[in-house]
């Protein structure tokens, strides 16, 4: 499965050790490609879902049918502009924040690592308000100050973390100063909302709440190409930093360069969040979730793709609950992925001390 | 050891100096003879219950100062509030980053408040009051139960990742409520920015009391609080009773959040910084801590509210922004002295 790790130099007498060593490796391996094949079949489902029911119910040959071109009155325009850009980009901001998590988690080696905390996704909240606010800007443009708001957040938090002399970052020191930058984005996004009138706080409140509502195609396009680039750099990324789990000093002994690796990570990580949540707002706790969820799955071994596959059945399937299964309302997904975020979280946490206890 | 008295009192001159800066200065400004001739009369108009014969001679003016009492005070209250909650939490959960904010107890009281205000018209002060206290008391019921179900003592990681989730769930909850009424989206705004400027003086006599209940609940747990700094094993090899002075903190604690949050809304940070401070300067015995920080954390919130006055008159910078700009930098240069923030 992967090269990194150690090959026992395996001395002609103890080839039966070699041998039950390889068949648990193989075993392991084929746990994790069932595991990232079920999460896949799961992401083909939830988009069906999404995209085939709900309150306006669309049948399977017409759908192909629609996107063969033909075209249906009415259901052309609710599929094509509406239920399949929202599940898509869903599908998408869901892998990016996926991937993030799992680098994050990967470097900083913390469960609380991830995005959402580091206050990477509040600065693209903060910066998305602050234009709408000061600037009065509008579409495509809110998405841009967004980026540049995670990317801020991001700045703040390496240059008060990175050690100039001695390189690397240290880990304990990037997460306070995270949740330092968490506090200080949420605090202008909160005097942001108070200068805009109400029916703009509305629509911004909408925003930073984390929505697929404004799902276009030129949004899937833009997000879709960053991805394109991003996602196989954060596989390889965290394919090198493997040795990485086993701490620092080994890891070096075993000839990683990990110093250089690690900021490449967190750099791709930042990028990843900050693309989705431009595209959708932030989203909480899909970051943070798909991590710890994907591992539960795999047993044991956190495999990059399943944390993404996982990140983007959430989203999905938190759309289609948010948007068709509440009567009376409609929610973002943000809300319902924090609503159901919470007690999983918790859930995983008490899970997890068990097993340490037991 | 000596240097604590002298230090308590230049503390105590400190908190002088900076609420008499919040009543002399702000966005409009007054000559100080009409601070000090309101100043006069206070007493005569606390005896009469108002300020009719006062404000009637002095006009605009004095009607300012008379707005800054209040706002000072609720200042010193709510800065009380947090920072010797702060104190608390980060004592009990053994966890440099105890922080009322960050795990999730102002969340709960903001969530209940707004669904007071949504779902059951809730207005008079007492009723919101009660509604914060119950919401961080459900929050801290939440992590520090989640934290323990696994039995064994909490670890700081985990009870901070509890606090997150408890904090995202409270905000979900609130975002959903927010959205769906237009109404409360605009009361709330304003409320969840954190300012000492709206409250009244019958807001404050309804708090004053339970933060004080609560300061002392904490001062009278914190010898407890040495003994679980030692761990749990060698506190119980010491006799000390740590089930019944968690159980004092933990009160004090939820009462200060829950009644500092009614008050001036959700301000993080004070509760981080100020308790962090204290330590560097005088150790980790937290019978000082809880002391000093129950008269530094109303200087913190005092000058930041003076500042948001006095940057851009006439518009403030509510006191809830003002903290946190200053705060995170402080923060930032604590973490780039080379040693992390520990206890």
């Amino acid at each position: 499965m992967t090269g990194t790790l150690l090959v026992p130099a395996a001395a002609p007498e103890d080839t039966g050790a070699a041998d039950a060593l390889r068949e648990l490796r193989r075993a392991r391996a084929r746990r994790t490609r069932r595991a990232v094949a079920l999460l896949a079949l799961a992401l083909l489902a939830a988009l069906a879902v999404r995209v085939l029911l709900g309150r306006y119910t669309v049948t399977i040959p017409d759908f192909f049918a629609i996107l063969a071109g033909e075209r249906i009155p009415g259901a052309s325009f609710i599929v094509l502009q509406e239920k399949l850009p929202r599940a898509v980009l869903g599908a998408l901001a869901g892998i990016a924040l996926g991937c993030s998590g799992a680098l994050f988690r990967r470097v900083l080696r913390n469960p609380l690592a991830s995005p959402d905390i580091l206050g990477i996704t509040y600065g693209a909240a903060a910066g998305a308000v602050a234009g709408t606010a000061l600037w009065g800007l509008r579409g495509t443009a809110v998405s841009w100050a967004a980026l540049a708001g995670a990317l801020l957040a991001a700045a703040l938090i390496a240059t008060a973390s990175v050690r100039l002399r001695g390189g690397g970052i240290v880990g304990e020191r990037f997460l306070l100063a995270g949740i330092g930058v968490a506090a200080l984005a949420q605090a202008v996004t909160a005097a942001m909302l108070t200068r805009l009138a109400l029916n703009s706080a509305q629509d911004a409140a909408v925003w930073t709440a984390g929505s697929l509502s404004a799902a276009t195609w030129e949004r899937i396009t833009v997000l879709g190409a960053c991805l394109l680039l991003a996602v196989p750099a954060a596989v390889a990324v965290h394919r090198a930093l493997e040795p990485a789990e086993l701490g620092p000093e080994l890891a070096a002994g075993l000839g990683a360069h990990p110093g250089r690796s690690r900021a490449l990570a967190l750099g791709v990580g930042v990028l990843l969040a900050a693309a989705a949540t431009a595209a959708t707002g932030p989203l909480a706790f899909v970051a943070l979730m798909s991590t710890p969820v994907a591992t539960a799955l795999t047993r044991g071994r956190t495999s990059i793709l399943a944390c993404a596959l996982v990140g983007a059945v959430v989203v999905v399937a938190a759309d289609s609950v948010g948007s068709d299964l509440l009567s009376g309302t409609q929610l973002p997904a943000g809300v319902v992925t924090g609503a159901v975020g919470a007690p999983v979280m918790l859930w995983l946490l008490v899970r997890q001390r068990r097993g340490a206890a037991a | 050891m000596r240097r604590r008295g002298p230090a308590l009192l230049a503390a105590l001159l400190l908190l002088g100096l900076s609420a008499a800066a919040s009543l002399f200065w702000g966005a409009r400004p007054v000559d100080p003879a009409t601070v000090v001739s309101v100043l006069a009369g206070l007493p005569a108009a606390l005896l009469d219950g108002g300020w009719s014969q006062l404000s009637a001679g002095l006009g605009i003016d004095a009607a300012v100062v008379q707005s800054r009492i209040p706002r000072t005070l609720t200042a010193v209250l709510a800065g009380a509030g947090l920072a010797v909650a702060g104190a608390g939490m980060q004592g009990v959960s053994r966890n440099p980053l105890g922080d009322p904010g960050l795990l999730g107890l102002t969340a709960g009281a903001s969530c209940a408040v707004v669904l007071g205000i949504g779902w059951l018209g809730v207005v008079a002060t007492w009723q919101l009051t009660a509604l914060a206290l119950a919401g961080s008391g459900v929050a801290a019921a939440l992590v520090f139960g989640s934290s323990l179900l696994g039995g064994g003592s909490p670890t700081p990681a985990g009870l901070v990742l509890s606090g997150a989730a408890v904090n995202a769930g409270f905000t979900a909850l609130t975002t959903s409520v927010v959205l769906s009424l237009p109404a409360v989206l605009d009361r709330f705004r304003f409320w969840s920015i954190g300012s000492v400027a709206r409250a009244e003086s019958t807001d404050l006599t309804a708090v004053a009391p339970l933060v004080l209940l609560g300061v002392l609940l904490v001062l009278g747990g914190s010898s407890g609080l040495n003994a679980m700094a030692l761990g749990d094993e060698l506190a119980h090899g010491l006799g000390v009773d740590l089930g019944l002075q968690r159980v004092l903190v933990f009160v004090g604690v939820v009462l200060l959040a829950g009644s500092a949050t009614a008050l001036a809304g959700p301000i993080v940070f004070v509760g981080l910084l100020v308790p962090h401070a204290v330590r560097r300067l005088l150790g980790g015995d937290y019978r000082w801590i809880v002391l000093f920080s129950a008269v530094l954390g109303p200087v913190l919130l005092l000058l930041a509210d003076v500042l948001g006055r006095v940057l851009t008159p006439p518009q403030e910078i509510h006191v809830g922004v003002t903290t946190v700009v200053l705060g995170v930098p402080v923060l930032l240069v604590l973490l780039r002295r080379g040693r992390s923030v520990t206890l």
